[in-house]
């Protein structure tokens, strides 16, 4: 499965340590050997800033969770966590880097022994990215690229299967909060200003 | 607020009752009866709670299906323990408390046929307003000579509830493909018989062609599993075909193009537009023992109405590959051409504007009155209209846009 993402968040610097953005994905997903198209459009994503050059990114996508709800008997939440570093590579490159659980959570309809009942569902993976970001002129804004692969196993009506999940990503940020040049405490990519 | 809001999800809602349009019953002699546009049928299942909770959890794409064990009374007549689920996907699936869609598979438990049947469908018409386009689709493929369901129309109760009228459909199977070997429309009745409906990946539709890597995704419903090597026969020739950009040899022989242009005309002549021809998808693929490949139709409820059978796309290079590849050669289209005329011609010289009537004058109080119907009385009249138009211009629709050259 391969999916471009596009994501576009206010980006927060000190004193505002998290960022809201949303994140919308589309691509081509393999189904039984044909490939299918894929939609997740109405993903929220929240950047938490622990340093300048490092922060935690939690991801969770509506679309899968309402479509699932409505037209499946198997309701998910796909929940995404990953811990991102950026290394500066110059005065405005970076390379981000991160790693972190891809899960989803929820559980599914059964029939046992003629009676409805529920059990767990759901998928447990391990998500690495890799990509270049940049940053704008003045701090306002920056951009990123990068590759996102999923290893994992889904589980669905009991039945383990693998899960695997590459995605394209396109970041946008820009920022609410801009600093000031006495602003000693905001460091872009972790201190080459 | 929360045993409110509890109470309020879990409660069934109670649409009342419609009209008794049932008939009173009659001898059961052969399957006739059940088939009938002159009588509306009256079906009964009994369900018990457990039966009702796991029905009730399915969803437009839940995959399996739950199958769960039903009492069943058709036209009086005790049919013992049946398997009960819902059908239909996006378009016509209904929860269990709305109008559903159903499928009985009446030999499930009991290994016992009713009159011969092995299952019966029940269609909801939720897509048909005036419960007349399903109907009339399957008796315009039937009339063309092209093998397709017998229908009727029932009157349906769950657990006493009146759930209204549905179309009563003759289901694709074993004992379909013997009848159609009787009255002489297929020439074997114990081929391969695979279903064409579009499936779905997550939750985004995919509509199933014939193609290279797609066998696999058909279901064998009748016949001998030989690992879709009929199939993939065919699909091995098309993909040859389309990516040469011309037929490949083999395709003139594992195509039965004298059943399947019929097809692809009487799919424009009925517009149905979530069909082979548009989409792909709502068909069957058949394959006698031996012998080429055939197309017949299932669920047909958007039919007459969408795409005019006079819209030119009818003759673009879309849709179902098999229309796509007879389009692109020279002797297919032409072939493809004069059997639209010709059956254009043929189809005209039938009452169908009486059959119409005839169907209307049988369903109206049943679909106007219906307690779970999504329609006022006047939408669906005003349906009617749009179907009785259809069938009175359909055939010069057809002449004008197969006209030769």
């Amino acid at each position: 499965m391969i999916l471009l993402t596009l994501i576009f968040a206010a980006l927060a610097g000190p004193p505002q340590p998290v960022a809201l953005g949303f994140a919308a994905e589309v691509g081509s997903k393999d189904f039984r050997g044909v490939s299918a198209p894929a939609m997740d459009l109405f993903t929220l994503e929240a950047r938490v800033l622990l340093s300048p050059s490092t922060s935690v990114d939690l991801r969770a996508d509506w679309t899968q969770l309402f479509y699932s709800s409505v037209l499946t008997s198997s309701p998910r939440l796909p929940l995404l966590a990953l811990y991102h570093r950026r290394a500066p590579l110059g005065s405005r490159f970076a390379l981000g880097y991160a790693g972190g659980l891809d899960l989803a959570l929820g559980r599914d309809a059964v029939v046992v022994d003629e009676q409805l009942a529920h059990i767990a569902g759901g998928r447990l993976a391990v998500s690495g990215k890799l990509g270049v970001e940049r940053r704008g002129r003045r701090d306002r804004s920056s951009w990123g690229l990068s590759l996102r692969t999923s290893r994992g196993i889904a589980y669905t009506l009991g039945a383990p299967a693998l899960y695997r999940r590459t995605v394209l990503e396109f970041t946008l940020h820009r920022r609410v909060y801009t600093p000031t040049p006495c602003d000693s405490s905001w460091v872009p990519w972790g201190g080459d200003r | 607020m929360i045993t409110l809001l509890t109470l309020l999800a879990c409660e069934a809602p109670d649409y009342g009752a419609g009209p008794q349009v049932y008939a009173p019953p009659v001898p059961h002699e052969g399957d006739d009866w059940l088939f009938s546009h002159q009588r509306i049928n009256r079906i009964d299942i009994r369900l018990d709670p457990d039966a009702e909770e796991i029905l009730r959890a399915e969803r437009p794409l839940s995959a399996p299906r739950n199958e769960v064990r039903g009492l069943v009374e058709i036209d009086g007549e005790e049919v013992g323990e049946v398997g009960v689920r819902l059908r239909g996907h996006l378009g016509s699936f209904r929860r269990y408390d709305k109008k559903p869609k159903w499928k009985l598979d009446l030999n499930e438990f009991s290994g016992e046929r009713f009159h011969g049947l092995e299952a019966l469908s029940l269609n909801n018409g939720v897509q048909d307003p005036s419960m007349l386009r399903e109907v009339l689709a399957h008796e315009a493929f039937r009339a063309a000579g092209l093998p397709a369901s017998r229908s009727g129309y029932a009157q349906l109760f769950v657990n006493e509830r009146d759930y209204g009228l549905y179309v009563l459909l003759e289901t694709q199977d074993d004992r379909w493909l013997r009848r159609l070997a009787e009255e002489g429309v297929l020439a074997y009745d114990h081929g391969n018989l695979y279903d064409g409906s579009y499936l779905h990946a997550g939750w985004a539709p995919l509509g199933l062609d014939l193609g290279t890597g797609r066998d696999a995704l058909f279901d064998l419903e009748e016949g001998t599993d030989i690992d879709a090597f009929d199939l993939r026969q065919v699909s091995t020739a098309v993909s040859a075909s389309m990516e040469a950009g011309s037929w490949d040899p083999s395709l003139r022989t594992l195509v039965d193009w004298e059943e399947v242009i019929p097809f692809l005309v009487m799919e424009q002549w009925v517009g149905n537009t979530d069909s082979y021809r548009v989409s792909p998808n709502n068909y069957k693929v058949y394959f006698e023992p031996g012998g080429a490949m055939l197309l017949n139709p299932w669920d047909v409820d958007l039919s007459f109405g969408g795409r005019p059978a006079s819209d030119p796309r009818w003759r673009e290079e879309t849709g179902g590959v098999l229309a796509v590849l007879c389009l692109r050669d020279e002797a297919c289209a032409a072939a493809w051409a004069s059997t639209a005329r010709d059956l254009a011609d043929a189809m005209d010289a039938l009452s169908w504007q009486q059959r119409l009537d005839d169907l209307a004058e049988l369903s109206r109080e049943g679909a106007d009155g219906d307690p779970r119907g999504a329609f006022t009385p006047a939408q669906r009249e005003e349906d009617r209209a749009a179907v009785r138009h259809w069938l009175g211009i359909v055939g010069e629709d057809l002449r004008y846009l197969w006209r030769a050259p």
